[in-house]
C-alpha cells in the first residue's frame, strides 16, 4: 500500500487487515523484528555489566587464593 | 564439508595476513593490550613481593581488580577491531581505515562471552589444562566474531557451541604459539640480559642500575617479560584464529567466493 503499485489479488499479502506487496511486507516486518530484539541485546548488556562485576571479585579473590601455590 | 588446512597453512597465511592488515590495525591491537598484559604482570609482581600474607589485604586486590577491568576491556576492544580488520581482508581482500571499527552488537558480545570465560579461567588456573582450554576459548571468541549475529543472551553460547567441533584444531594452533611464546621470552631474556654491556659503551651511560633491574633474580623482569612475549605473538596467533576460522566458515558463506572475485578483478591492474 505504502509504495502504490498495482498487483493482483495474488501477488499480495494481507498483514493486519492491510494489503502488501513482498517488498514492504519485509519492511513491515523488519520493523516488528527489530522492536522484539530491541529488549534482548539491553539483556546481554545488564548481564556483561553485572559478569564485569563478578570477573572484578574472582580477580581479588584469585589474588589471595594463588598466593597458596 | 567444511575445509579443513593444514596447521602449516593456516600459520602460513596468518604471517601473511599480519602484513596485509597493514600497521593501523597491528598498532591498535599493541596498544591496546599493552597496559592490561603490564597491569597483571605488575599484580603479579606485588603478589610474589606480599608473600603468603597476601590474603589478608582483601580490599588492596580488590582496588587492583578495578583497575584493571578497564584494562581488560581496553584489551578487548583492541583485540576486537584487530580480528574484525583481519576478516574484513579475509573476505573482501581490502583493508580500509573503517573496517577497524566492529558492529556495536558484536562487541558487546565479544565482551559477555570473554567476561564469563575469564572468570572460569582464573577459577581454573590451578590445573594447566583448564587454564589453557579457556585460553584457546577466548581467542577463539575474538576470532569467531563474524558468527555471532544475534546479541541476546543464550544466542552467542549455542554459537560457541556449534563450534566445539573445530576447538581441537583451536588447541593444536595455540600448542604451537605456546611453544613461539616460550621462544619469544627466550629471546627477550637474552636481550635483557645483553642490555647492560651494550648500553655501557654508550658515553657517561653507567650501567650499573640497570644491571640490578635487569638482574634474572628480579620477578618484576620475569613478569614484564612473559608480558612482553605475549605481546610478539599475539597478533600472529589473532591472525592465524582468523584464518582458521574463515577456512571452516567461508564456503558456507560464500565469502571464498566473493575473495576470488576480488583477486580476478585486481590480476589484470597487478
Amino acid at each position: 500500500m505504502s509504495c502504490r503499485l498495482a498487483f493482483c489479488a495474488e501477488c499480495a499479502t494481507e498483514w493486519e487487515g492491510i494489503n502488501y506487496c513482498h517488498s514492504c511486507l519485509a519492511q513491515v516486518r523488519g520493523r516488528v523484528r527489530a522492536d522484539h530484539s530491541r529488549f534482548l541485546p539491553l539483556l546481554t548488556l545488564a548481564l556483561t555489566v553485572a559478569l564485569g562485576y563478578l570477573l572484578t571479585r574472582v580477580i581479588a579473590w584469585g589474588a589471595g587464593f594463588f598466593t597458596f601455590f | 564439508m567444511a575445509k579443513r588446512i593444514p596447521f602449516s597453512e593456516a600459520l602460513d597465511s596468518g604471517v601473511r595476513l599480519v602484513t596485509w592488515v597493514g600497521p593501523a590495525p597491528l598498532a591498535v591491537l599493541v596498544l591496546a593490550t599493552l597496559p592490561w598484559r603490564f597491569g597483571l604482570a605488575a599484580l603479579a609482581s606485588r603478589i610474589v613481593e606480599v608473600g603468603a600474607s597476601a590474603s589478608q589485604y582483601g580490599p588492596h586486590w580488590r582496588d587492583w581488580s578495578q583497575d584493571l577491568l578497564p584494562l581488560f576491556i581496553l584489551a578487548l576492544v583492541g583485540r576486537a577491531a584487530y580480528a574484525h580488520a583481519c576478516h574484513q581482508h579475509l573476505q573482501q581482500g581490502l583493508t580500509h581505515w573503517r573496517s577497524l571499527v566492529p558492529n556495536p552488537l558484536t562487541l558487546l558480545v565479544v565482551l559477555y562471552l570473554s567476561f564469563a570465560i575469564e572468570i572460569a579461567l582464573i577459577l581454573s588456573s590451578v590445573t594447566v589444562l583448564g587454564w589453557a582450554i579457556f585460553t584457546s576459548t577466548q581467542a577463539r571468541i575474538v576470532a569467531s566474531q563474524p558468527a555471532f549475529t544475534s546479541a541476546s543472551p543464550l544466542s552467542p553460547w549455542k554459537t560457541l557451541g556449534e563450534e566445539r567441533g573445530s576447538m581441537s584444531r583451536t588447541a593444536g594452533l595455540d600448542s604451537i604459539f605456546a611453544i613461539a611464546w616460550f621462544v619469544a621470552l627466550l629471546n627477550l631474556v637474552s636481550l635483557s640480559q645483553m642490555a647492560p654491556d651494550l648500553l655501557g659503551s654508550v658515553p657517561a651511560f653507567d650501567p650499573g642500575p640497570a644491571r640490578a633491574l635487569l638482574s634474572t633474580e628480579n620477578h618484576r623482569l620475569w613478569f614484564g617479560l612473559m608480558a612482553g612475549a605475549s605481546a610478539v605473538v599475539e597478533p600472529f596467533r589473532l591472525a592465524a584464529h582468523c584464518v582458521l576460522f574463515f577456512s571452516t566458515h567461508s564456503k558456507s558463506s560464500g565469502a571464498d567466493l566473493r575473495l576470488r572475485l576480488a583477486e580476478l578483478s585486481r590480476e589484470p591492474s597487478a
